[in-house]
């Protein structure tokens, strides 16, 4: 074994192989940094490459690529508070706030490490058990897959905000998103409008397919964020100096904390490990695991370094879990690793059960190409921490409309539907109040992640098992404590909340109109889910409206507090009221309008001229920078949508214009 | 004789204007695929891409386009809005079974005809039905009445999805199949299977052979039918496997009725359309002659090459690859075109599921 092993390593480093592999490590870097790009969307692009190549440099290049997404993505996590890929979705949390406190490199460079720690964890395990692995994927039954989605849901009492019915109606929003589309069980489409409109309307067909998981991610992180700082009209650090050796300073942190980092490089590859519960919500798990587990916790979510190394840990770790079943059985256990076996089979290399037996060479080609590709990767990232991190001292007026551009690109690229911007805008400016009223947005995101999976395996569960047979199975039964404990963990830090928001409530409280107005658009969305899919099967409709109706009991539970409560009380929870007097802040409808006006412009002249001259517009009019550096930068942004046009065989929406006439590419 | 010699120049120059007339020398052509990239289709077209690329005239670069906006169906109808009229050959359309079976069940949101469409190329493929080893059968039609007495769970992604071929089958059979909805894929089956939360499975003959076959030769599972392969508009036993029984035959021998009247016909145009010819390139029906033309020679050419096959087969598994204007038309009419009775008896089927 250990001969074959580092035969491996031989074949990896020597040769034409680490060239693919730098190759795709720097390829990686780049998708993981761009917004919505992720391993998914960055393997698919060297697919048509990777067709015709020697295995070995094929396999190097596609690994040196999916290694480095999840390290990457923290940059843009971090700096700008928008995920680079699905799983930097919990970096977000403490990453962002750090930055704002002038301490994005020190931040980054500590998720680095951790990312790098989590990769070689999962590069060790999979080589350890791979070839012990099956009985182990095999004990994860339907059952067992239900309370690992339930135990997801669990964790949103850790993470809420602090009424925990406000976090539980975001919750309860995020299935109901996640119940668009079509029905697991019984294949009906479901909440896509059709019951009021024509089935072959466009935005039928689009929610038909369901909303994709980037479009909620940015529009319920990022656009409210994004509305924020250009209200504030600041740099994102609050600090106009950056913070002294934060590279140093990183790797402290990551030291002090190594038994934080193993525990959630375990949970990570553990989960990975199970396919069919997906990558998303182990972010949140591992999150939550350390905001749990550590002590004096009252930081997570203000910039608390253990919040960003936590799930930079296990995001990485968690490809390493996700490639045995994948290697295994031919069965993916992640978005990314699916891509990769279509790459392998392109390569003439199929996983299945007989590759460890027949092809041990090629599985350890992939183990040290995950390992080599980490190193890589954590070491260009560590270099650049310091010297990107820069770009938080920048004015955010400046900055911002390339990220709007950035952001718009981010959500179409998604489906490449206009469906796409539209509910990300819709979704975004409820996020926007979601956030000024204190409703969780991670509990809505988690919602969302584990809907489709809640649905599917509790039906199944209760197809394939019976009670009896449930309760004699061990791995679920210590998922149902686990699930338990996390629930105690919950309502325990809800409580110690209670204490402090009670000692300086009377700044944010005070009764408003607006708060009651969208408590009642939240009861709307709750009771037009049941009315609109009462016609459906049994099993179509079964969940969603049982999440509606539990979504419409909460909300009259936070209607009743607000109507008994004094002002004053956390119900009220308003961040607006922190700003009450202050003249420099920018309306928030005006700034909310900013967002969208290059969507209301594409309407007419198409994406991507809008996109454009809405930056020229934006930077000589609202930022008020010089014509030529506007120009300049409306330029580079047409040219660099059309490099991607080109690139990713890309048609941007047309508007009216293209309608009447044809125009020639990039423009039509 | 010099009449002779005058017609063969005249033919000879009009064959070669007619390939001049179809030139793609330094263009991009693309294949519209209404899949997500990494999957089977999208690894399909990507393995055939090359092969058409050396064989058009002008050798272009062939591109995959990746629609998924509105999924399959409205991916596959944006096509026929965007590119329905094209003459040029210059963006076809690559379709499959999660294409073929939305139109079959009348989907009122599909809007693309497949009357308007020339098959240019096809690949097929097969099915394998296995049980778990502990059902304690070996051959179907022998056994069968100990196969009906067993505990018999299928995980299934939807009824109007390739699903519907075997769930059908089961229906046909008698088998009281226990049909366990919101699978994704058929990897998702196969995992259940493994697991012993279901017990009966089909897998296409390239996963069979890749994931399952193995497991057979180690005693946990055993293959008990194939849906067979069409020969001389029949469908009979699978080339890939004379050892098992195809499903009409399997059906006749257990029902002791033949293999005709409206079931079967509705069965066999679901698995032309979801199996015997599952993925197509096409053309528009607007596009030129010539055009037709010379992708059909293109993909004549890639069948007749035994190189380009050996490579496709290694890429992709042993597909059956289906060329020429007649054959194609016959397979594409069989897996889309279906008589009334059949399709009211297939709605109401699918209502009672």
């Amino acid at each position: 074994m250990f001969e074959a092993l580092f035969a491996a390593l031989a074949t990896i480093i020597s040769g034409q192989s680490i060239f693919f592999l730098i190759l795709g490590v720097l390829i990686g870097l780049v998708v993981g940094v761009i917004p919505g790009f992720g391993g998914t969307v960055g393997l698919s692009l060297l697919l048509p490459f990777v067709f015709g190549m020697e295995p070995v440099s094929g396999i190097a290049m596609m690994m040196g690529l999916l290694s480095v997404v999840a390290t990457s993505d923290t940059f843009p996590a971090v700096l700008i508070g928008v995920p680079g890929s699905v799983s930097a979705q919990a970096t977000v949390m403490d990453g962002f706030p750090l930055a704002k406190k002038g301490q994005a490199a020190r931040a980054l460079s500590a998720a680095f490490f951790s990312s790098l720690f989590g990769g070689l964890f999962g590069a060790v395990l999979l080589t350890m058990v791979i070839q012990i692995a099956k009985p182990i994927i095999l004990a994860f039954g339907t059952g067992e897959m239900l309370m690992l989605a339930i135990f997801g849901i669990s964790v949103v009492g850790t993470l809420t905000g602090s009424s925990i019915f406000k976090g539980l109606v975001a919750a309860c929003l995020g299935m109901i998103i996640g119940c668009i589309g079509i029905s697991p069980a019984s294949s009906e489409y479901r909440l896509d409008f059709s019951t009021i409109l024509e089935v072959q309307n466009p935005i039928v067909m689009y929610l038909g397919g369901g909303i994709h998981l980037m479009v909620v991610a940015i529009a319920i992180f990022a656009f409210p964020e994004i509305v924020e700082l250009l209200r504030s009209n600041k740099a994102v650090s609050e600090k106009a100096e950056l913070e002294k050796s934060g590279w140093f300073k990183g790797l402290r942190d990551f030291l002090s904390n190594k038994f934080l980092v193993l525990r959630c490089s375990f949970i990570g590859s553990l989960i990975g490990l199970i396919p069919g519960i997906g990558g998303s919500c182990i972010d949140w798990i591992s999150y939550s695991h350390a905001k749990t587990t550590v002590k004096n916790n009252e930081n997570f979510g203000k910039g608390d370094i253990r919040g960003v190394i936590g799930p930079e840990s296990s995001s990485n770790s968690k490809e390493g879990g996700a490639l045995i079943p994948t290697l295994l059985f031919g069965i993916p256990g992640s978005g990314g690793t699916a891509i990769l076996m279509g790459g392998l089979i392109l390569l003439g290399v199929d996983p299945g059960i007989t590759m460890v037996d027949t092809q041990l060479d090629l599985i350890y080609t992939i183990i040290w190409s995950l390992a080599v590709a980490n190193i890589f990767g954590a070491i260009i990232c560590v270099a650049m921490a310091k010297p990107i991190s820069q770009l938080t001292t920048i004015n955010f007026t400046i900055l911002a409309p390339f990220l709007i551009s950035l952001i718009l690109f981010a959500i179409f690229n998604s489906t490449r539907s206009w469906g796409d911007l539209i509910f990300a805008t819709f979704i975004g400016v409820i996020a926007v109040y979601m956030k000024r009223f204190d409703y969780s947005r991670v509990a809505l995101m988690i919602g969302f992640v584990l809907s489709d999976s809640i649905e599917t395996y509790l039906y199944q569960t209760m197809q394939f098992y019976t009670f009896s047979e449930l309760f004699i199975r061990p791995i679920f039964l210590v998922l149902i404590l686990v699930s338990a404990f996390s629930i105690y963990s919950g309502i325990k830090i809800i409580n110690k909340k209670d204490k402090i928001a009670n000692t300086k409530s009377d700044v944010l409280n005070a009764k408003s109109r607006p708060q009651w107005v969208f408590l009642i658009l939240l009861s709307v969305i709750s009771v037009y889910t049941i009315f609109v899919t009462d016609h459906l099967q049994y099993l179509g409709k079964i969940f969603p409206i049982s999440v509606g109706l539990f979504m419409f009991l909460f909300c009259i539970i936070i209607g009743i507090q607000m109507f008994i409560s004094k002002s004053g009380s956390k119900v009220f929870h308003d961040t607006e009221n922190l700003l009450l007097g202050n003249t420099q802040i920018r309306s928030q409808w005006l700034t909310i309008f900013w967002f969208i006006s290059p969507l209301f412009l594409s309407i007419f002249i198409g994406f991507y001229i809008s996109i454009g001259l809405f930056v020229f517009i934006f930077l000589s009019k609202i930022a008020r920078v010089s014509f030529r550096f506007s120009l300049i930068s409306a330029i580079c942004v047409w040219i660099a949508l059309a490099a991607i046009s080109h690139f990713m065989i890309m048609d941007f929406p047309p508007g009216i214009l293209q309608n009447y006439f044809e125009l020639p590419w990039p423009i039509n | 004789m010099l009449k002779k010699i005058l017609a063969v120049f005249a033919a000879s120059l009009f064959s070669v204007t007619a390939a001049l007339a179809v030139d793609y020398s330094g263009k991009t052509v693309t294949m519209w695929i209404p899949f997500k990239a990494g999957g089977g289709s999208d690894t399909w077209a990507r393995a055939i891409g090359p092969a058409f690329s050396a064989n058009l005239p002008g050798n272009p670069t062939v591109v995959v386009k990746n629609v998924t906006d509105g999924k399959a169906i409205g991916a596959s109808n944006k096509y026929f809005a965007e590119h329905g009229k094209d003459k040029d050959g210059m963006v076809v359309f690559g379709t499959s079974g999660s294409v073929q079976m939305p139109f079959i069940f009348k989907d009122e949101r599909v809007r693309y005809q497949y009357k308007n469409m020339v098959p240019i190329f096809a690949s097929g493929t097969g099915g394998v039905v296995y049980v778990r080893k502990d059902m304690g059968v070996t051959d179907i039609i022998k056994d069968f009445d100990k196969l009906k007495g067993q505990k018999l769970v299928y995980g299934s992604q939807g009824k109007t999805s390739l699903d519907a071929v075997p769930i059908l089958a089961f229906d046909m059979l008698g088998l009281p199949v226990n049909v366990v909805y919101g699978m994704k894929g058929r990897k998702a089956g196969r995992a259940a299977i493994l697991r012993g939360e279901t017990t009966i499975d089909y897998q296409t003959t390239a996963s069979y052979l890749k994931h399952v076959k193995p497991l057979v030769e180690k005693g946990e599972m055993v293959a008990v039918m194939t849906w067979g392969a069409p020969s001389g508009g029949e469908v009979s036993r699978d080339p890939n496997f004379p050892d098992l029984p195809a499903f009409p035959e399997v059906y006749e021998a257990v029902t002791g009725n033949n293999f005709k009247g409206t079931e079967a016909k509705s069965w066999t145009a679901l698995f032309y359309a979801g199996f015997a010819t599952q993925k197509y390139v096409m053309l528009p029906k607007s596009a030129k002659r010539d055009v037709v033309k010379a992708w059909q020679n293109a993909a004549a050419a890639i069948v007749n090459d035994p190189a380009a096959m050996k490579v496709l087969n290694k890429k992709l598994g042993k597909y059956d690859q289906v060329t020429g204007s007649k054959a194609l038309k016959s397979a594409l009419k069989k897996a889309t075109s279906i008589d009334s009775k059949s399709e009211k008896f297939l709605q109401s089927w699918k209502d009672t599921k």
